[in-house]
């Protein structure tokens, strides 16, 4: 009995190791086809054959389990030169994000291209009468800092500190209340003006934490719901026609120019409603809308991997 | 004849195609209207216009036509009929009496109507005025263009009157309805003047020449309403000839409509239309530029950087037809790209004496130099009627101040240095030879977490507060909070006195204290400020052992002894006693009573 359970367990630790040598050697080698496809689309784009070099990149982003900064950026000043500019902001904003954690270097750069491509989406949208988002101002910077994990640390903390500030507090009333004993090496007993001074510091402390935990958690908790029930995204196309409800056949409300940086509201059967920092709303079909906070849609260009070139007779 | 046979239309057989025309009245005076009825019914045949015959001494209008269906089953299963019916408002020029024919064409066979109807008219032939009377009027002198009616005859006459009967191509002509009555009436526009080849416009009538305007025609006072005015621009040279309008004129009695409404026609009016003069033309001049025109120039911001764009609007205003005005074409802008110009939409006067208004066009230019740049006048050749002349009208040269940008886009028209035009300034990619990654890791503090925790905050505070409210309603009460107070104090002075037996520096204190309080809380209040004696013997009263209560006095001796006298005695000593206090209080007498004591006024 006790040879069968000992053969048992020495047969599914086999298998774990095993396991866990094929899943390593699959992601390596899955690293080595990403690294591979990456190097041609930095040839391509060497050679200034930006489309190839887009259609590389889109391949490795797609193979690629995590996120790059860089391979976003590479992608972004792309489709700049290629004066996508819809597709360029997305790529950009998504090289600043946080959780890709651009190097200074890619960060500066991203920030520069996307000056550049804000500046001609703004010339673009006056020739084509478009309308485009407005720059990012103190208010959308106040919201974003709002929704940020150090608000959220901060507010949380703050609570906790409250809790037990309001038990000290109420720890020192209960004494208060009590006779002052000598203390047992016979000094005389603290003078009961001074554990009042230290009541105060406790309520003062308590006042300060409720404010933080009630106001700075409201906000961070409204700005955190916002980002959640309307997330941003980029319009992609050139030019994004809004239409008053979800149907080609709908008139068309405004034109929006391709990166401008809207809100998703809803999405119904292939149509999404955005609305610009503006207020203006509208009905656009997803595919030309792309939100920030999910993957990167697929593409339907597929490049030429050099495993298919090595199976291709 | 047997051709003739075939080609004459037959009745319509009663099972298959009916036609039945029918009159809204039988008798009617000269000038009013009567409605006349066409229907025709088939079994799904397709039916052709009416053809009435016997009418040329009427004017005759259509006013629309209805179709239906039914579907009648029966015994001979089901049958679909369809009708269409055709109305027409017949007004008599001249008394008479008048048989009306109808024919249609059902299916490419002509069928008359089953009985021809019969209208008497009655009064006289200078009632109405008569197409052929209009037609006099279609020739417009010069001269007599605005003038007033001459004869007071008819109680409704309607005359269309223009400012001026000779004009060039694009020259504005002013139109206005006037309908001078002296009628009881309700009036009605039942067909509009017609303006083919002319740009037309509405233009605002004043309120007070719409309402009513009294004037005297060969001492017959008429009302004069002005109730059409239109800007026109003839766009040909010719004879040109707006079409009359026609009025009609229904009176109500006390209990409905007085008889058939009266129609009045008002006259055509032609116009002579000149070409453009060929002297002085400028070249590309544009026809529609006919009229008074002024043109201005300005920008949003004169100080910009390189490569930043500046909105330019060009304001043309004046009086004519500002709609197809159009931007002259820009001079060269040295250092300038300009895009596409958009018109906005013409903001038109209606309200003068003559169509004016202005119309803005903006048009984007990027500053592709560094320096002063010069916008120059824009010119706008347009033909004077007044003066018969071509002139031009000129904005300002607008000077542009830019500034050099190091960072700014070339232009695209002047190709950068490497060939690579205006994406050299973008930062080139990184693609490096190794592909920077990072595996996004999930926060501690996720959004779950962070309600989560945020949420539990002022639920412990709440559940705090209820379980103190609680503790406060359900809790001790004072005499409970006394006693374990009490019972608190004898087992630290216990406790005191047993850390004090090896060194004995207050152990007696410690244990006199201990002692007293059991005394005072077996003896209860009363032996609260009590000398020893006094207390003893209350105890004594209160049923304590006698044995108990020498041990008690005993031990209390000891302690005074040891406190006042001889001095804290030896460790075996000390022990001694406290194991006999302790013997002695382990009673069950000597335990806290419920109800507490106040031990705070213990004799000494």
């Amino acid at each position: 009995m006790k040879r069968s359970r000992s053969f048992a367990r020495t047969r599914s630790a086999g298998l774990a190791i095993v396991l866990a040598i094929m899943s390593s050697w699959s992601g390596a080698a899955r690293a080595d086809v990403v690294d591979d496809i990456y190097a041609a689309g930095n040839q391509a784009a060497l050679a200034g054959d930006w489309a190839g070099a887009i259609e590389h990149w889109e391949r490795a982003l797609e193979l690629l389990p995590g996120r790059s900064a860089q391979l976003d950026y590479d992608l972004g000043t792309a489709y700049a030169q290629l004066g996508e500019l819809g597709r360029a902001t997305y790529y950009l904003q998504r090289a600043l994000q946080p959780e890709t954690r651009p190097g200074v270097e890619v960060a500066e750069a991203a920030r520069r291209n996307l000056g550049i491509v804000r500046h001609r989406a703004e010339v673009q949208a006056e020739v084509n009468d478009a309308r485009i988002s407005d720059e990012e101002r103190w208010w959308d910077l106040v919201v974003a800092v709002l929704a940020g994990r150090t608000v959220g640390w901060l507010t949380l903390v703050s609570g906790w500190l409250l809790v037990a500030t309001i038990m000290i507090r109420l720890a020192q009333r209960r004494r208060l209340a009590q006779p002052a004993r000598p203390a047992p090496d016979g000094r005389a007993a603290r003078p009961r003006q001074h554990r009042a001074g230290t009541g105060r510091i406790t309520a003062a402390l308590a006042l300060v934490f409720a404010l933080v935990f009630v106001i700075g958690g409201g906000l961070h908790g409204i700005a955190m719901k916002a980002a959640d029930d309307h997330p941003d995204a980029i319009a992609l196309d050139s030019l994004v026609e809004l239409r008053e409800g979800p149907g080609a056949h709908l008139p068309v409300t405004l034109r929006l120019q391709g990166g401008s940086r809207v809100r998703v509201l809803d999405e119904r059967s292939g149509w999404v409603r955005v609305r610009l920092p503006a207020g203006l709303e509208g009905w656009a079909r997803r595919e030309s809308i792309a939100r920030l906070d999910a993957p990167v849609m697929r593409s339907s260009v597929r490049a030429k991997l050099p495993s298919d070139a090595a199976s291709t007779p | 004849m047997a051709a003739t046979l075939v080609a004459a239309p037959r009745p319509a057989a009663a099972a298959e195609v009916e036609v039945t025309a029918v009159l809204a009245r039988a008798q009617v005076e000269v000038g009013q209207q009567v409605y006349l009825q066409v229907e025709v019914e088939t079994d799904g045949g397709s039916i052709g216009q009416p053809q009435l015959s016997g009418l040329d001494d009427f004017d005759v209008s259509s006013r629309g036509t209805s179709s239906g269906m039914s579907v009648q089953i029966g015994g001979g299963g089901r049958v679909q009929r369809s009708t269409k019916t055709f109305t027409y408002a017949l007004s008599p020029r001249k008394p008479g009496e008048f048989v009306i024919g109808v024919e249609v064409e059902v299916d490419g066979e002509l069928r008359r109507a089953s009985s021809k109807p019969k209208l008497k008219v009655s009064g006289s032939a200078a009632a109405a005025p008569t197409e052929t009377e209009t037609e006099t009027e279609t020739e417009l002198h010069a001269g007599k263009a605005g003038d007033l009616p001459t004869s007071p005859d008819a109680e409704v006459i309607v005359w269309p009157v223009v400012d001026k009967a000779e004009v060039f191509i694009g020259e504005q002509v002013v139109y206005e309805l006037q309908i001078w009555e002296r009628t009881s009436g309700n009036l009605s526009i039942t067909s509009a003047p017609t303006f083919k080849d002319f740009w037309s416009e509405n233009l605002q009538v004043d309120n007070a020449r719409r309402n009513a305007e009294r004037k005297l025609l060969g001492n017959v006072p008429y009302r004069v309403h002005s109730t059409i005015r239109r800007a026109l621009f003839p766009q040909k040279a010719g004879t040109l000839v707006i079409g009359g309008p026609r009025v009609e004129a229904q009176h109500f009695g006390l209990f409905g409509p007085g008889g058939p409404p009266r129609s009045f026609a008002g006259r055509n009016l032609a116009i002579e239309v000149k070409p453009l003069p060929a002297a002085g033309q400028p070249r590309g001049f544009r026809p529609s530029n006919v009229g008074r025109f002024e043109i201005a120039a300005d920008v949003d911001r004169t100080t910009l950087r390189q490569g930043e764009a500046v909105r330019l609007s060009v304001r043309i205003a004046g009086t004519g037809n500002i709609a197809l005005v159009e931007l002259p074409s820009l001079p060269e802008l040295e250092g300038l790209r300009s895009y596409e110009p958009k018109p906005r939409t013409p903001q038109l006067e209606l309200g003068k004496a003559e169509l004016s208004g202005s119309r803005i066009y903006t048009l984007l230019l990027v500053a592709d130099q560094a320096g002063e740049l010069t916008i120059p006048a824009i010119e706008l050749a347009y033909f004077d009627p007044k003066t018969q002349r071509y002139e031009v009208a000129a904005s300002k040269p607008i000077h542009l101040q830019v500034d050099a940008d190091p960072n700014a886009e070339p232009s695209p028209v002047a190709p950068a240095a490497d060939g690579n035009g205006e994406t050299e300034l973008l930062v080139p990619p990184i693609a490096g030879g190794e592909l920077v990654r990072v595996t996004p890791r999930e926060p501690w503090l996720t959004r779950e977490r962070w309600w989560v925790g945020a949420l539990s905050v002022p639920a412990v505070l709440g559940l705090g507060w209820a379980g103190g409210a609680l503790l406060r309603r359900f809790g001790p009460d004072d005499l409970a909070r006394e006693r374990a107070r009490d019972l608190a104090r004898r087992r630290m002075l216990l406790s005191e006195a047993s850390a004090a037996v090896d060194g004995g520096e207050g152990f007696y204190p410690k244990l006199a204290a201990l002692l007293q309080a059991a005394a005072i809380g077996r003896a209860g209040p009363e032996g609260v400020g009590l000398t020893r004696e006094r207390l003893i013997a209350l105890l004594a009263e209160r049923g304590a052992a006698q044995q108990e209560l020498d041990e008690l006095r005993e031990l209390l001796d000891a302690c005074d002894a040891a406190r006042f006298g001889a001095g804290r005695g030896d460790t075996e000593q000390r022990r001694e006693h406290l194991e006999r206090a302790r013997t002695l209080l382990r009673g069950a007498a000597w335990s806290i009573p419920r109800g507490g004591s106040d031990t705070r006024g213990v004799a000494r």
